[in-house]
């Protein structure tokens, strides 16, 4: 509405933490007319907030201690993410606060701080092989310097996450491309590559997925060949059970600028070594994805039972052929998923009548056999259906998504019956999934306990489709899809400042978000908005954080985070935009989705079984 | 050509199952049949697909109705819901790479332990492309290794040849890639089948059976599977009866 009015007051660049408490209204959705944004505490503030003397970090990757063993802000460099300085520790407290200060968390405490850690040259001497020429580092660092850089002032033309209004995407084509080369994606080939350049590439990817056995056998890792690997596996392996011989549990420490988050699940270990900033939590629920697509191969009674009987058995001959799903989800989570940080899955927009339609035709004809079944489209739900007596955790779900979209081999347009386990709706046993891509970017998928249920399965498919064809609702359902999210135009005023949101719905654990088009259609300036709403996510949800609302200005953008008991809701705006503005805009877009909510969710629960249409 | 369709002709489903090592070629091999297309990058099946075809020929009409399955190991103790009842099955190897005959070896022997008696079974070497380019006399006569020369077969056709005989199975080496042979060995089988289990075409009849036929037999299933393979019949019996 009245969004593009100009501002009023010139947005403070400096951290200026103001806490103003008006603990009124937070749960309800302050009205655009509302005089002042409503706010529990209005933070301000930069990330990192001193500008940062020319790369200063390079002291660090030049020193010898590339596992750092002090704390991160003693070597004068700033961890990535999200590190509030002592002056925001107002509204950014201990939690947060605590865990910059100690490089090495351990349950107990800091590395600095265990006794038992007398040795610290033999860790060191324990991680050479990490440690490296000021070259490899530099290249493992590099992203993030130059986003520091960026935050410090520096650099100033890498504007490419969020060009200013009207700026266009045609001024940081040419920076990006610069970087399309040191990232995520695997396009180049390695072959004939010699080890050194190999090890060199592996050092230089943003972040590593590790999954090994407690006795140290490489089980699974993103990238790099077993030549490259199995001696930092023994790497990992050896410190984490130094930890664990004093009954200690090593959650994450730091290493330079990448942060190590380590999660012992079952008979495996986990690792995640991220330049990337995320925090500990937010790792460890990335972790907790990956895990879950293990269990889904083999249940967790299977993995148990494995490693009981033999303690170095090589469980990479039994996850064969599941590494796509896993890749998969190792690079969305690197380029950033909304679902994965949320916790969330997305829908497809449409009318009410027509997603009840759909609903009924499923409900109508579900057969006896049926547990769960499910229309999706484009990687999000159209509709769900379960039965009263079970929900459906969103983990699993998006296990599901994970696998029908990370790799083809579903997406032929043939039928599959495969055996799956849910691991939130029952760890230790499988079901059966009947998945039909019956058109290109819409599947039936029938879930059943019954291993036998495949034919039953088929011809309520077959049912299911001939009366959604007849409804009218598959058209339906491929124009949605080809037309594509809504854009923060269709939400807020033509002119607004706001180029994309998060919204996360509490009670439906659903979000939803505008199309990244056209502010955020490169890969990049993609992972730099998804990387941005991580910092955000992590400010709110830190440990004894109570914010509210966030609002944090960078120089490339003004952002806003909004917590309530229903709702999250992150805004990110052009740079320079006003705050006031930004409130209000905020303010509409909750009310826009709360207008919109049942074309934007699937409704179907009360609050303690927030999943979803059901029988 | 036979424009209308068959009056007199016999016409009937036809449960066919694919068997074999991971990436030996099964899925490539039924993409072939059903499409006539081939994808250099297909990815590993992932507990199995179900497609169906139809075959032609003079006599009769066949329309099969085919279990590609995953050669993964872990999907080893699902193959009995696949193979029971099916009137034919493909244990398919790859002719470059001996072990995926040697695990052939293993499915045939537990389909004629447990599957059907009466079933069909082919013996298909696959990625016959791959092979040296035989010149000379391509039946059967390999005069020792030089027939290998230049080419990456490892597995002689007399000696895959001699095993399928000493069986009783049909024997085929085809390319899913050119296509050779590919229609043909669906062909034979579809010609092999005994009349007397044709059944008159009747839709799709479950796994077949009643629905008694749960578990029997299967759990053990073929050593081969290295004692290790992973229970996928752990199933959920959905906590108090789920199908509500
Ligand atoms: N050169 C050649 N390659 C083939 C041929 N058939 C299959 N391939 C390739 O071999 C690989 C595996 O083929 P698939 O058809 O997926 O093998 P599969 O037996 O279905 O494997 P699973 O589903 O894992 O059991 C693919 O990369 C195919 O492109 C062939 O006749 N010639
Ligand atoms: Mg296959």
């Amino acid at each position: 509405m009245s969004t593009t009015s100009p501002p009023p007051s010139p947005p403070s660049s400096h951290p200026s933490p103001s806490a103003s408490t008006s603990s009124s209204n937070e749960d309800q959705l302050p009205t655009p007319r509302a005089p002042t944004h409503q706010t529990t505490i209005t933070l301000t503030e930069d990330y990192f907030a001193p500008p940062l003397p020319p790369r200063p970090s390079l002291e660090v990757t030049t020193s010898n201690a590339f596992l750092s063993v002090h704390s991160a802000t003693s070597s004068g460099a700033s961890t990535p993410g999200l590190q509030a300085k002592p002056t925001t520790a107002i509204s950014l407290p201990e939690g947060v606060h605590a865990q910059q200060q100690d490089a090495v968390v351990s349950g107990n405490g800091s590395i600095t701080g265990a006794p038992s850690f007398s040795d610290s040259v033999s860790v060191k001497s324990l991680v050479p092989t990490l440690s490296a020429g000021d070259n490899d580092v530099e290249s493992m660092l590099g992203e993030i310097l130059e986003e520091e850089g960026e935050e410090g002032g520096f650099l100033k033309a890498r504007r490419d996450i969020l060009d200013s209004a009207g700026g266009g995407v045609g001024g940081s084509a040419g920076i990006e491309v610069e970087f399309e080369d040191d990232g995520w994606d695997e396009s180049s080939d390695e072959e004939g590559l010699g080890e050194e350049e190999l090890v060199a590439r592996w050092r230089a990817k943003r972040k590593h997925f590790f999954i090994l056995s407690s006795a140290g056998k490489p089980i699974y890792s993103r990238h790099g060949d077993e030549s490259v690997l199995s001696g930092y596996m023994g790497v990992i392996q050896a410190i984490i059970s130094f930890f664990q011989d004093d009954n200690d549990t090593l959650k994450g420490f730091s290493a330079g600028k990448h942060r190590f988050a380590i999660a012992a699940s079952g008979p495996l270990y986990l690792v995640a070594i991220s330049s990337m900033g995320e925090s500990d939590s937010q790792l460890r629920a990335q972790l907790d994805a990956l895990y879950t697509q293990v269990l889904s191969t083999l249940t967790l009674s299977q993995l148990n039972k494995i490693f009981a009987q033999r303690g170095n058995f090589d469980l990479r001959r039994l996850l064969g052929g599941t590494e796509v799903f896993l890749d998969g989800l190792s690079d969305a989570m690197t380029l950033g998923s909304p679902q994965v940080l949320l916790s969330a899955l997305e829908c497809v927009k449409m009318r009410k009548a027509h997603r009840e339609n759909i609903n009924s035709i499923l409900l109508k004809h579900r057969s006896p056999n049926l547990l769960y079944g499910l229309v999706i489209a484009d990687g999000r739900m159209v509709s769900v259906l379960r039965p009263k007596r079970h929900s459906l955790h969103p983990a699993d779900l998006q296990l599901l998504f994970s696998m029908l979209f990370n790799a083809s081999t579903f997406r032929d347009g043939g039928e599959h019956w495969t055996p799956i386990c849910l691991p939130k709706f029952n760890s230790k046993g499988f079901l059966h999934a009947y998945i039909h891509f019956f058109r290109k970017e819409v599947a039936v998928v029938l879930i059943s306990a019954d291993k036998d249920a495949f034919f039953e399965m088929r011809e309520m498919k077959g049912v299911v489709v001939e009366q959604l064809e007849k409804a009218g609702s598959i058209k339906i359902i491929e124009e949605a899809v080809s037309k594509g999210r809504y854009t923060t135009t269709d939400v807020l005023s033509s002119g607004t400042a706001i180029r994309h949101f998060l919204y996360r719905s509490k009670n439906n654990v659903q979000f939803t978000m505008p199309s990244f088009e056209p502010h955020f259609y490169t890969v990049i300036a993609r992972r730099r908005l998804m990387n941005l709403y991580q910092r955000l996510h992590a400010a709110v949800h830190a440990k004894n954080a109570h914010l509210k609302v966030h609002h944090c200005i960078r120089n490339s953008s003004v952002s806003l985070s909004w917590v309530t008991p229903t709702f999250e809701l992150y805004c990110v705006a052009a740079a320079g935009a006003n705050r006031t503005a930004l409130a209000k805009s905020a303010t509409a877009i909750a009310a826009w989705v709360k207008r919109e909510e049942e074309r934007l969710f699937v409704i179907g629960g009360v609050a303690s079984s927030p999943f979803l249409f059901y029988y | 050509m036979a424009s209308r369709d068959e009056a007199p002709k016999l016409s009937s489903s036809v449960k066919l199952v694919l068997l074999g090592e991971a990436a030996v070629g099964k899925s490539s091999l039924v993409l072939r049949f059903v499409n006539d297309d081939f994808q250099e990058n297909k990815e590993p099946t992932i507990g199995a697909a179900f497609l169906t075809q139809k075959c032609t020929l003079p006599t009769r009409t066949i329309k099969f109705e085919i279990w590609d399955t995953a050669g993964q190991e872990r999907f080893a103790s699902l193959a009995p819901m696949y193979y029971r009842n099916a009137q034919t099955a493909l244990v398919v190897y790859d002719i470059t790479k001996p072990t995926s005959l040697i695990k052939a070896k293993h499915w045939v022997s537990e389909l004629q332990r447990q599957a059907s008696p009466g079933i069909v079974i082919a013996l298909v070497g696959n990625k016959l492309d791959l092979a040296a380019p035989v010149l000379a006399d391509d039946d059967g006569g390999e005069e020792g290794g030089d027939a290998m020369n230049g080419g990456n077969r490892a597995v002689l056709t007399a000696e895959a040849k001699a095993y399928a005989d000493e069986e009783g199975l049909l024997f085929y080496e085809t390319s899913a890639k050119t296509g050779e042979n590919v229609q043909g060995v669906f062909e034979a089988i579809a010609n092999a089948i005994p009349e007397s289990t044709l059944k008159p075409r009747a839709g799709a009849g479950g796994f077949a059976g009643g629905s008694g036929r749960a578990g029997a037999g299967s759990g053990g299933g073929d050593a081969g599977a290295a004692g290790m393979a992973v229970n996928l019949e752990d199933g959920v019996r959905a906590k108090e009866g789920c199908a509500c």
